[in-house]
């Protein structure tokens, strides 16, 4: 699954989530991507969950491009941990999503099957998605 | 090509109360050039739509409307990225005399014998060309005919490109506008496999040797 090689930090504070995305919200190597239309923290396993369902269903030819990556680290206590001790252990990694953004791009498919492809990758996410096109 | 026509009307609403004009279906614009003091426009959003759709930023557009009669390019194109609504809209005043820039999309044109033949799958590098020319040698597209791409790998660059004489190409001479690449099947457990191990913390490696 994705997450980055090094780190400057091993632990990061929440954050937020406000607004709409102004970067990364075009189609810019693709001719069809999938946005987001809500904001969320999207883990690993959902990105790896939603192209492995993009790759089952797409086969030979066409080509993809993720276009987030799971950067921030994300902690949890062990079950039934009294509290204190610290802040948890680095459980998972995700990236933090906002409406517009674009997660997916393929190219070199028909429009019919980049859209189903992308069809069943957005059941595997958390938010609610479009499909776009680069002329969009 | 000629130009297409778009009404629009001075505007005197400026600042963040633009934002009540976008709920009457009017799009806050500006028009500035050289020679020329700019001037505020307010245009129908519905009518703006259809008139940048085909016009994009390259292609001239006849601005008229209270007083105002001038040609122009739309510049910088601000649109709301979900429901890609417009947001402000640049306008350049061009003189017909004096050379411009545009950025023309660039239109695939044919059949490539490695797409068909040999599986190959179509990559798009550019897909716009900053050209410099004369207002009225202005196109509305850069025609790529991928007929020649015959083998895997084959690509076809700006300088590969046959635009008339009057146009000049300002992007990079080698930078790739398509290209044929090899088909290859994206392995279902790609990533999976590929490190499940610890990141390496920059900070910490420097601590531990400081001690």
């Amino acid at each position: 699954m994705l997450m980055p090689k090094r780190v400057k930090y091993r632990k990061q504070m929440r954050g937020r989530m406000r607004g709409k995305a102004t970067r990364g919200a075009q189609v810019a190597f693709g001719e069809y991507g999938l946005q987001a239309l809500e904001p969320c923290w999207m883990t690993s396993r959902q990105l790896e969950a939603a192209r492995r369902s993009i790759v089952r269903y797409v086969r030979r030819g066409g080509k993809l491009w993720i276009r987030v990556f799971p950067d921030k680290p994300v902690t949890a206590k062990p079950a039934e941990t009294r509290m204190g001790g610290g802040k948890g252990a680095v459980d998972h990694w995700v990236v933090v999503i906002k409406p517009g953004r674009v997660l997916f791009e393929i190219a070199g498919v028909p429009e019919e099957s980049a859209k189903e492809a992308m069809r069943l990758a957005a059941h595997k996410l958390p938010i609610k998605t479009q499909f776009v096109h680069r002329t969009d | 090509m000629e130009a297409l026509k778009l009404q629009v009307e001075t505007r005197q609403v400026i600042g963040k109360q633009v934002s009540s004009l976008r709920r009457q279906g009017l799009v806050p614009a500006v028009i500035y050039g050289k020679g020329l003091e700019a001037k505020l426009l307010q245009i129908e959003s519905k009518q703006l739509q259809k008139v940048l759709r085909e016009a994009g930023s390259h292609n001239l557009i006849s601005l008229e409307g209270e007083g105002l009669a001038q040609l122009a390019l739309a510049r910088e194109i601000q649109r709301e990225p979900i429901k890609h609504q417009y947001v402000h809209v640049d306008f350049y005043a061009v003189s017909m005399d004096q050379e411009v820039t545009a950025r023309v999309p660039v239109v695939v044109e044919g059949v490539s014998p490695a797409v068909r033949d040999l599986g190959g799958i179509l990559t798009h590098g550019l897909t716009e060309v900053e050209i410099e020319c004369l207002p009225g040698d202005l196109i509305s597209s850069v025609v790529v005919n991928i007929d020649s791409l015959a083998n895997l790998h084959d690509s076809i660059a700006v300088a590969d490109l046959k635009l008339s004489a009057t146009i000049k190409v300002l992007s990079e001479p080698h930078a790739m506008v398509v290209r044929v690449e090899a088909p290859r099947e994206a392995s279902i457990e790609d990533d999976a496999a590929a490190g499940t191990a610890e990141p390496e913390v920059i900070t910490a490696k420097a601590k531990d040797k400081e001690e």
